[in-house]
């Protein structure tokens, strides 16, 4: 064939081994001015993007900035997210409903309505109007033996949640459930749900209807 | 950066980083948990997040087998955040927990059809049985090509199936001969009528 | 000093390295080829739907499915695999060992690949782009690709060469990143999948770092190899070249989340991409300098060389890439590029722009170097470059214009969406032209392949005809 040529086409003039050496030199001029400049202006523009619209680095956050969280609610929708947000007035019978949802629909359901046979209901039960005072023993220390509800009698046991819920949240809890359902009676106040947990004292047993007598008014 | 071990060392940093900070992380954040549940109640209304079942589920395999992501996205953007509000493809934006227990998420990454997120609040059973026979027939679609080997067209026994599809015009078949959805056609249209954003999200209310 | 620095040196490691690097190259361009007729078919079906319609194995998606596995999995990684390990050899001074294993491993990739294309026909396909093949290829891909890569390891561990050049970095970048990315998705994705929309993270996640941490990783050392062997000169800036590469490694790996913009997932992921693409600035202006910043300097030698044109484009290309990520990161500029062929035209610029322009130059430069030969059809390298170069043209310039109208006209609901559809296929019209020109060029490289292999071929002639005149005149007498 052909004689043998060079395998390179213009000069290979530099070996492998040589390209490390040949290009070890301080950047400078030009290049390096524009290379610190672009690593200073990407990084003061990443960083405070990265600050200004992560939300807080909330889960629920889905809306990155204020302005447009407030865009979103004032068309009705958009989400409640927490953090660096509009603040909301406080709804006790918003908070109220949450409580209800984790402590008591797993009996009263979410209607109210209770289980025939098994749990009286709350909807329009002549027992959620009555005193504060009365639900409040009943929520704090639990109730057993038979009950009657709106005509029907009940025999089943609801667990004391003295321990478990504080003066306000069983008074949030008791004004949600006296204004849901179609009840129509008033918010409770935290100071009654005090004044009952102090009465009680350190009660061993739960409430019976018996013991109630006293806080039960027509 | 002058040796194998240092080199090795930053590469794999790097790439653990990310991998980490980013994907574990956002697993761990977004799984059903005690406090990121898949029922609940908003507003009133009892909301429960499912996968796809029964037939939905083989349609979500179907969904997928036909590659269908390739022109169809499943996401909606908030509203003010490109049109898909306007173009009432949903009243809300999709949030993680909508997609929190399907088994495949096909988001998509293209708009050649128009997103499915919530298609299965705009249409029926018949509009989608004859959308996939012959989508020329149905005057707002254009671009979509016919899935008409998922149907057949067999001789009527004792009259018209109970599933048989009522076309028009060039599509009607020859006397005495129906056309029938095969078995994935039914799962397909099953999953799409499941499809349904209809339903609000503490994190994401829809706009009236 | 050692001998592997004289010229005797160079061609053992050729020698060594000739075996495996060419079955890659061959399985490349095999792959270039079944890819070719599969982008066409996919581009045409993306604006006339009906065509070769009625059959389940030749939809609209299966067939894109099917493209882009071919290209990237057939002649991507084929490519990457075979030039990524010659230039790790012969930067690092040393010898590819036990090459048969290699040879093996390319077997095993390409079968494997192949059992998983017919399997995206018959509809064992998943859903997320880049990661279409079924899960039951996904164990010998993975096995061949770790055989590739440590391979490369070891390769440069054992070196004789104490200096490390910046191709070596992101060589052992990509050798490291190519295996975990497919490790996450086949557990991330697959056995023990994430839940609900963090799936789609992860999907975005891998394909992200494999077109910019494993392809961009293996063009970029391409790249910085050749300029200088090529032009003769100096790096423009390689003192920079470091931080260049950190960024890619540490902000480079948190793009993919920006893709997901506006959609269902918490705002801080999204922001965390779109502050890493913001980062990326650093990594596209430092090679941007390096790369085509050197050859622009010395731009008076480009046409000196057909491989130089393909070295200063692939430069350029990155640039624009550069500039492409950062717009589509911010979140107003994707309001409209979201959904739209505008992205199409991004990646196509990547993968084909950059990488694949890249890899042409390294198999003109590297085959002759190989077989001891010169290319039989010397021209043609500038040939293809041209015909490449109009391709390229009409694709990423009518998809962008195309994409950007799709998308402004999306966001107005008074436009019916038949309407816009059918405005952006008159665009993706002109992608389908692309691959004729497309396909021509890598018939161009094809071609010079097989006429330099000329002696090669005749030898396989001559011996399928002798045996047929011998078995011919068995039977006469």
């Amino acid at each position: 064939m052909s004689e043998d040529q060079s395998i390179s086409k213009p000069s290979e003039s530099v070996e492998d081994a040589e390209l490390v050496s040949l290009n070890d030199q301080k950047s400078s001029g030009a290049p390096q001015t524009i290379g610190y400049v672009a690593i200073v202006i990407s990084i003061v523009l990443g960083g405070l993007y990265l600050v200004r619209y992560s939300g807080g680095f909330d889960r629920d956050t889905y809306l990155e900035s204020n302005s447009i969280i407030e865009e979103m609610a004032a068309l009705g929708g958009g989400s409640g997210a927490d953090g660096d947000v509009v603040e909301v007035a406080f709804d006790p019978i918003k908070e109220g409903q949450k409580i209800y949802q984790t402590n008591c629909m797993a009996c009263h359901q979410v209607t109210g309505q209770g289980l025939p046979g098994a749990f009286p209901p709350l909807a329009e039960s002549e027992w959620v109007s009555k005193d504060p005072a009365l639900l409040a023993r009943i929520v704090l220390g639990g109730l057993q033996g038979p009950i009657t509800v709106k005509g029907n009698e009940y025999n089943s046991i609801m667990a004391p949640l003295a321990a478990v819920l504080s003066d306000e949240q069983v008074a949030y809890v008791l004004s949600y459930i006296r204004q849901e359902w179609g009840n129509t009676a008033g918010p409770v106040e935290p100071t009654v749900v005090a004044e009952a947990r102090a009465d009680m004292g350190a009660k061993a047993t739960m409430w019976t209807v018996e013991e109630l007598k006293p806080w039960i008014t027509e | 950066m002058k040796n194998f071990i240092s080199l090795f060392f930053i590469v794999f940093a790097g790439i653990a980083i990310s991998w980490f900070g980013l994907l574990v992380v956002g697993a761990n954040s977004l799984s059903p948990s005690e406090e990121f549940e898949t029922t609940m109640v908003v507003a009133g209304d009892d909301v429960i997040i499912t996968g796809h079942e029964g037939l939905a589920a083989r349609g979500e395999q179907v969904y997928r087998a036909l590659a269908c992501a390739a022109c169809h996205t499943q996401q909606v953007r908030r509203p003010g955040y490109g049109g898909d509000f306007e173009r009432a493809w949903g009243s809300r934006q999709s949030v993680a927990r909508d997609y929190m227990l399907q088994d495949t998420v096909v988001l998509g990454t293209k708009r050649l059809g128009p997103d499915l997120t919530n298609v299965g609040a705009r249409h029926d059973a018949e509009w989608f049985f004859k959308h996939l026979y012959n989508p020329g027939s149905l005057s707002e679609v254009s671009n979509v090509p016919s899935y008409s080997f998922l149907f057949t067209e067999r001789e009527m026994s004792d009259g018209n199936s109970s599933n048989s599809l009522k076309l028009e015009g060039n599509d009607i078949p020859e006397e005495g001969f129906e056309v029938v959805p095969t078995d994935d056609a039914v799962a397909l249209v099953a999953y799409l009528q499941s499809l349904n954003l209809d339903y609000d999200l503490p994190e994401s209310k829809r706009i009236k | 000093m050692e001998s592997s620095l004289t010229q005797s040196g160079t061609s053992a490691i050729d020698s060594s390295a000739k075996a495996p690097v060419l079955v890659y190259l061959f399985s490349a361009l095999k792959w270039l080829f079944f890819a070719s007729i599969f982008g066409y078919l996919a581009s045409w079906k993306t604006h006339n739907p009906e065509f070769l319609n009625g059959w389940s194995f030749l939809t609209v998606g299966r067939v894109q499915a099917v493209y882009t596995t071919a290209f990237v999995y057939g002649f991507g990684c084929n490519i990457a695999f075979g030039m990524g390990l010659w230039l790790i050899s012969r930067l690092s001074g040393e010898s590819l060992r036990y090459t048969i294993v290699l040879i093996i491993a390319a077997f095993v990739w390409n079968i494997a690949l192949t059992v998983g294309l017919v399997g995206i026909f018959m509809g064992h396909l998943n859903a997320f782009e880049f990661l279409e093949l079924p899960s039951y290829v996904k164990l010998p891909l993975l096995l061949a690709s770790l055989v590739v890569s440590v391979w490369g390891l070891l390769t440069f561990k054992n070196r004789k060469n104490a200096d490390v050049f910046a191709s070596e970095w992101y060589l052992l970048a990509a050798f490291l990143v190519f295996p975990w990315i497919q490790v996450v998705t086949q557990v991330m994705l697959f056995t023990k999948p994430a839940p609900g929309v963090v799936q789609a993270l992860v999907a975005s996640w891998v394909a992200s770092n494999l077109v910019w941490l494993w392809f961009g990783s293996i063009a970029v050392a391409g790249l910085y190899y050749l300029i200088p062997k090529l032009l003769g000169k100096q790096i423009l800036g390689y003192g920079l070249a470091k931080i260049g590469f950190i960024v890619l490694i540490f902000a480079g790996s948190w793009m993919g989340a920006a893709k997901l913009v506006g959609g269902p997932l918490p705002a801080w992921m999204i922001t965390s991409g779109i502050a890493a693409s913001l980062l990326m600035i650093i990594f596209f202006s430092i090679t941007g300098i390096n790369l085509f910043g050197t050859v622009w300097k010395h731009r008076s030698r480009i046409c000196d060389n057909g491989i130089l044109l393909f070295v200063g484009f692939a430069s350029l290309a990155l640039i624009l890439s550069g500039i492409g990520v950062l717009l589509v990161s911010l979140r107003g500029f994707a309001e409209v590029t979201q959904f739209t062929i505008f992205l199409d035209a991004h990646r196509f610029l990547i993968l084909y722009g950059v990488f694949s322009m890249t890899m042409f130059a390294l198999i003109y430069y590297s085959f002759p170097k190989l077989l001891g030969r010169e290319w039989a059809m010397d021209f043609m390298i500038s040939t293809h470059f041209w015909i490449a170069f109009i391709g390229i043209l009409l694709v990423v310039v009518p998809l962008a214009i195309g994409g950007w109208q799709q998308g402004a006209a999306m966001s107005d609901a008074s436009v019916p969406f038949a309407d816009i559809v059918r405005h952006a296929s008159y665009w993706m019209v002109s992608r389908s032209m692309a691959w004729i020109f497309l396909t021509i060029g890598h018939l161009c490289l094809i071609l010079n392949v097989l006429a330099t292999l000329r002696p090669e071929c005749e030898a396989i002639v001559e011996e399928l005809t002798r045996t047929e005149d011998t078995s011919a005149g068995g039977v006469e007498s």
